[in-house]
Formats: C-alpha cells, structure tokens, sequence
C-alpha cells in the first residue's frame, strides 16, 4: 500500500526536476536586456503613479469562510458514501439530517446576501 | 521495492509527461484549428504541412523570449508559482488507469497505470487544491494589480467550483463502494440488456452535468474565463510572466483540461473499457472528444459576468450536487 | 534503517524547519506558504502510517481550503499596515518566550519518557484491508457508533456559517447603504473610498478640471499627470 505513494513520490520527484528544467533552460539561449520602462509593472503603458494597495471588497473572505465550511461537509460525505452500501437506510436517515441542519446554514448565509455577488 | 522497480516508475511517470505535453501542445493546434472552423477561417497553416509544426515554433520562440522579471516582485514566490501549477496539473495524472493490468508489453509483465491508491478520487481533490497555490502565490508575488485580482478572483472561482466537482462525485462512489480509480474503471464493466454498457453516465446523468460543468470552470476555461478576461485584467495572474514562465501556466491549463477529461472518461464513461477491444484507445478517444467538446464550448459561447459565475456555482450547482446525492442515496436504498 | 524510516525523518526534518519558517519569516505570506509545506509533510507522515484518509483530509482541508482563507486575508492586508505586529511590548515578549519553552520541556518529557503512548486501536493493517480499506473503515465505524458526535459536528459547522456571515458582512453592507456599500469597485479601491467619503460631507468628488480662462493658455502647468511617476 505504502508502495504506491512511492511511486507517487516518485512520479512527483520526476515531474519537479522537469519543471526546474523549463524555468532554467531558457538561461542558456535567451537574451537578457533590461531597462528601466521594460521592468515596470503592467500599467497600460503608462507610468505607474500608485504602489499596489488598497482595500478589496470582503465577499472574498465569506467565500472562502463558507468554502471551508463546505469543503468540511464534504469530506464527511466521502467516507459515507463509500460505507454506504453498509449503512442502508439508516445511513441515509443521519445523512439527511446532517444535510439538513446545514441547509439551514446555507439558507440563513443566502437570505443575508452571502452568496450575492453584486 | 527494487531498483528495477525504481526505473521502471521512472520510465511510466517520464512516459505520463511526455505524452501530457504533447498532449498540451496539439491541444492549441487542434483548438485554433477547430475553433478557425467555426469562424470560417483556416487557422494556423504555415508552419509545416497544414500548420502541424505550429506548436514546435510557438515552443521554441518561447523559449528565446526575454525573461523579464519586474521590479518589486517577491522572486522566490514569482518563480515557484508557475512550477507549483504545472506539477499539480501533472501529478493528478498518475493515479489514472489507462488500460488493464498485468499487460505483456514487449515480453515484460506491467501494468497499466502508475499507481493505484485507495484513496485516489481524493488524491485528485487534493492535487486540485494544491493547484489553487499556484494561482494565489503568483497574484500575490507579481506586485501588480491585474495579477493580485486576476489572482483572487481565479481562486474564489476555484474553491467555489471545488465544492460541486467534489460533491458531483460522491453518487459515483456510492455505486462503487471505494475511491480506487482502478475499482471504478472495473465497477462499469460489463453491460445491461446484453448490449447498454454499464457507464456510470447512465445512472448518474445529473451528476456528469455537474461534473463537466465544475470541470469547465476548474479549468478556467470559456464560458467560465473570467480569469483571463482581458478586457478588464489584461492578462490575469500571468500578466508579468514572459516566455517559459508564461508557458509553465499556459501548459498547466491544457493540462488540466486533458486531466479533467480523462477523469470524466474514468469516473462516468467507462475510462479504458469500451463495447470491444477494450484498451487505452478508447481512453483516448473519450478524452479526445470530451477536449473538442470544451473547444466548441468556447468557440459558440460568450463569457459569463462574475457575479452570474459565482451565482451559478453556489446558487445553482451546490445544491443540486447535493439533491444528486440524496436522489442516488434514496435509489440505492430502494432498489437494494 | 529502511526506506520508511529514512523517508519519515526526511519528512518530519522539512515539517519541523518550515514550522519554524513559519514563525521566523519576516512576510506572513512567507509564513503562509511555509505552514503548507509543513502541512503537506505532515500529510506525508501520516501516509507512512497507513492513515490515507486522514492524509486527504489534511491536503484537501487544511492545506486547500483553510490556508487559502489565511492567504486570502493576508494578502489583502499590506504588511506595511500592519506596523504595530513588531511592536509587542517586551513583558509579553518575554513571557511567549518562557511559555514556549515551558510547552516545549513538557513535549520533549513526554517523548523521552514515553508516559504517554497512544493507545493500540482494535483494527490491525489486515482489518482494515479486509474492509476494502481505511476510507471504507471509517465510514463504517463514523456512522455507526461515532453517530451522535457526526450530528452535533453539523450543528458546529452552522454556528461556524452564521458566524462567518455575521463577520464577514457587517449590517452597514446590507441596510442604508446596500447599493453603494456593495459596489465597491475592484479596479479602483481608493477611488471608490474618496468618493463615499465625499458624498458623505456633501462635496463633489471629483475636482472639475481647471480649465483656466476662456481664450488663455496656460504654458506654465504642467500637463496632467506629467511628474508624478515614481
């Protein structure tokens, strides 16, 4: 069992030592001639006047607070499904229920505009 | 594990990578390709016979392109961003079966696949998750506002659509009772009625919708890419990478698309298995037309609005993942 | 030593260094990256224990979900805004310190020691095997006898839910100032700030351009925007 992370260990070991070589062959053949317009930032072509900051809007932190709750939600859907075929009906009943109570959740988080995104 | 072993994995995972990027690299032929069709136009021809080289001079010009590193970038970041993406989109493919196992290939025993973990379905999740890194690192590290929203808002549009690509799965699991990747192939073997072959599609058709939609918006592919929306972000999280760096992105993306096809082939149509001569041909063909069906989705449908995409995913496919499950759940119990 | 060995202090080496990386690095989102590193040795280690569930979990959840919520919050945060993270006064300085260390005596008493050994689970590797393997296992355990702490686990990720909404959309963004509070312009993020701020005091936002006298030119102004690039 072990064995087969080995061998994604591995596969990943493989595919790291491929990607040094893209990021590092071109040193070998490309040009190199800087100056000082070409390594400024993107700006539309003109010059940048603010450094970056300021403030973004918090629907993405409530995304991401609401991801992880579902991603949690998820997860314990995962060992139910494949154990399922053990549980039967019972399975289905706590399931439900556990669905339930977090539809509530995603009720209350929609009602209050969580997942509006205007 | 001996060192024969050890080299032939080597060999397996340098074959995967091999045959990904070529993958990667007729993937923008075929895709100009098909999509000059639908405008009524040639695409690229000039490069070799009916433009089959293209892909070799959009390679090497890419190699001799200036690498420009901006002022200000957080360099350690900048550079690990585009290799994190590209070993992600890679990774996942290894846990894929494409074809049987203990096969004779040239009088030398082998199976079919790289690995085959217990755990597989989830491997995948995990690998998806971690391609997520990429995105927000090089957002970060780009010192640049197009790259930081370009890579915010590719990440929430990820983990959004994580959450219905996760939950898509779950009914096919159900069926199959392991997240074995090989189990699943084995699990829709066989036919019904002496000729329907037993695809999950079948029994999960709502499930293969959610799931090709999700994978579609993983990809960030049209309709669903907003993250490369030039008008607004110019180039989104890639805006200040030049030449191979760029390229490393570019290839991450294709990547994916061809990983998410395989694991739709896998999941719902059957993966290796086909109604005769089952082998990894038929894997191919089912990616093959699963990738045209993502071309013809960009070349006929215009971009969706951000906040119709995040409506969609929460609104609209959360809980009809979940509807999916209880509806397969409650089938199961029913008919035993 | 065999390979699993080898591999497994490979592992805890890279988990315990980037650990410290994670508090020693001067930029949080330095420390952010790093604590996925150590969370994804982590994961590895618990691989080395036959637990590829719990291996998935910490990939998918903490590493994919979790520490893009720190990432997220962090990067939108400016270290520069942050001045007073370094300014802590020195007594709580020195008692981080002390406590630390106190916490790290105790760890290492522990595992010298050995007092505390986890207790032997009843389901060895060729159970969990015949079970169709550790996913299938756990299903089977969770939702049968573990059924009570799986519901209330429900009833705290709902609490988490509401909370989040609660803290994540104050009442300002959803009552008077609905409309403007949520269109808060992305590309333009000060702007739109000076813009409420204005309306607010019940001046113009943007100055009307000076366009000087009719039938005058102005040679001395510089043109807009000329000067100011950095």
């Amino acid at each position: 069992m072990v064995d087969n992370y080995a061998i994604i260990l591995i596969m990943i070991l493989t595919v790291l030592g491929f990607g040094a070589l893209l990021l590092s062959i071109g040193v070998l053949v490309r040009p190199y001639k800087p100056t000082p317009r070409k390594l400024q930032s993107y700006e539309s072509g003109v010059p940048n006047i603010e450094p970056l900051k300021g403030r973004y809007t918090p629907r993405f932190y409530v995304i991401a607070i609401l991801f992880v709750i579902f991603d949690i939600e998820a997860i314990f859907l995962f060992p139910w499904a494949v154990a399922f075929d053990q549980l039967g009906l019972f399975g289905l009943v706590e399931m439900v229920l556990f669905i339930v109570i977090l539809l509530i959740g995603y009720a209350y988080a929609w009602r209050r505009g969580a997942l509006e995104w205007v | 594990m001996t060192a024969g072993d050890i080299v032939e994995y080597v060999v397996k995972s340098a074959i995967i990578i091999v045959f990904l990027l070529t993958a990667f690299a007729y993937m923008t032929l075929y895709e100009r390709k098909l999509v000059g069709r639908v405008q009524v136009r040639h695409g690229p021809n000039r490069v070799g016979p009916g433009g089959l080289l293209q892909p070799v001079a959009d390679g090497v010009k890419l190699l001799f392109k200036q690498a420009i590193t901006p002022r200000g970038v957080d360099f350690p970041l900048y550079i690990l961003a585009p290799a994190i993406s590209v070993v992600a989109a890679l990774v996942t493919f290894a846990v894929i079966p494409v074809g049987p196992g203990g096969v004779n290939l040239f009088g030398y025993r082998t199976d079919l696949w790289l690995a085959d973990l217990d755990v597989g379905v989830l491997f995948v999740l995990a690998m998806s998750s971690l391609g997520v890194y990429g995105i927000v690192l090089a957002g970060y590290a780009s010192n640049s506002k197009y790259s930081l929203l370009g890579g915010l808002r590719a990440s929430a549009q990820l983990i959004s659509y994580e959450l219905s690509l996760g939950l898509s799965l779950v009914g096919v699991l159900m069926l199959t009772g392991s997240l074995s990747l090989n189990d699943i192939v084995n699990g829709q073997g066989g036919t019904w009625l002496g000729f329907i072959p037993r695809w999950y599609i079948l029994v999960q058709p709502l499930a293969f919708i959610i799931y090709a939609i999700s994978g579609v918006a993983e990809t960030n592919r049209a309709p669903f890419d907003l993250v490369e929306a030039e008008q607004e972000l110019v180039g989104g999280y890639h805006t200040e990478y030049t030449g191979l760096r760029f390229a490393l992105f570019f290839m991450a993306e294709y990547i994916n698309m061809v990983t998410i096809s395989a694991l739709a082939a896998t999941l719902f149509l059957g993966g290796w298995r086909g109604p005769f001569f089952g082998g990894p041909w038929w894997l191919l063909l089912k990616i093959a037309l699963l990738l045209t069906g993502y071309v013809l989705l960009r070349a006929t449908l215009p971009r969706l609005r951000y906040d119709q995409l995040m409506h969609f995913g929460w609104r609209v496919l959360l809980p009809l993942s979940l509807l999916n499950i209880v509806i397969t759940a409650i089938g199961i119990v029913l008919l035993g | 030593m065999d390979w699993a060995t080898i591999i497994f202090y490979l592992l805890a080496a890279v988990a315990v260094l980037t650990a410290a990386g994670v508090v020693f690095a001067r930029n949080p989102v330095h420390s952010a990256f790093a604590l996925v590193i150590s969370f994804l040795n982590v994961a590895g280690i618990y691989v080395l224990l036959g637990a590829e569930f719990l291996a998935a979990v910490q990939v998918i959840v903490y590493t994919g979900a979790i520490l893009v919520l720190f990432l997220f919050v962090i990067m939108l945060v400016r270290p520069e805004d942050l001045r007073e993270l370094n300014t802590a006064p020195r007594v709580q300085t020195a008692l981080a310190w002390l406590l630390g260390l106190a916490l790290f005596a105790e760890l290492g008493l522990v595992i010298a020691t050995g007092v505390l050994t986890g207790a032997r689970g009843p389901y060895p590797p060729e159970e969990v095997a015949a079970a169709g393997g550790n996913t299938q296992l756990i299903g089977r355990i969770l939702y049968s006898e573990f059924l009570l702490p799986f519901e209330v686990a429900s009833l705290v990720l709902l609490v988490a839910v509401v909370a989040a909404v609660i803290l994540g959309l104050p009442d300002r963004f959803l009552t008077g100032e609905r409309a403007r509070g949520l269109s808060l312009s992305l590309g333009h993020p000060t702007g739109a700030d000076r813009v409420l701020e204005a309306e607010r005091r019940g001046v113009p936002a943007v100055d009307a351009p000076d366009l000087g006298e009719p039938g005058t030119i102005d040679t001395g102004r510089a043109p807009v925007g000329a000067g100011r690039g950095r």
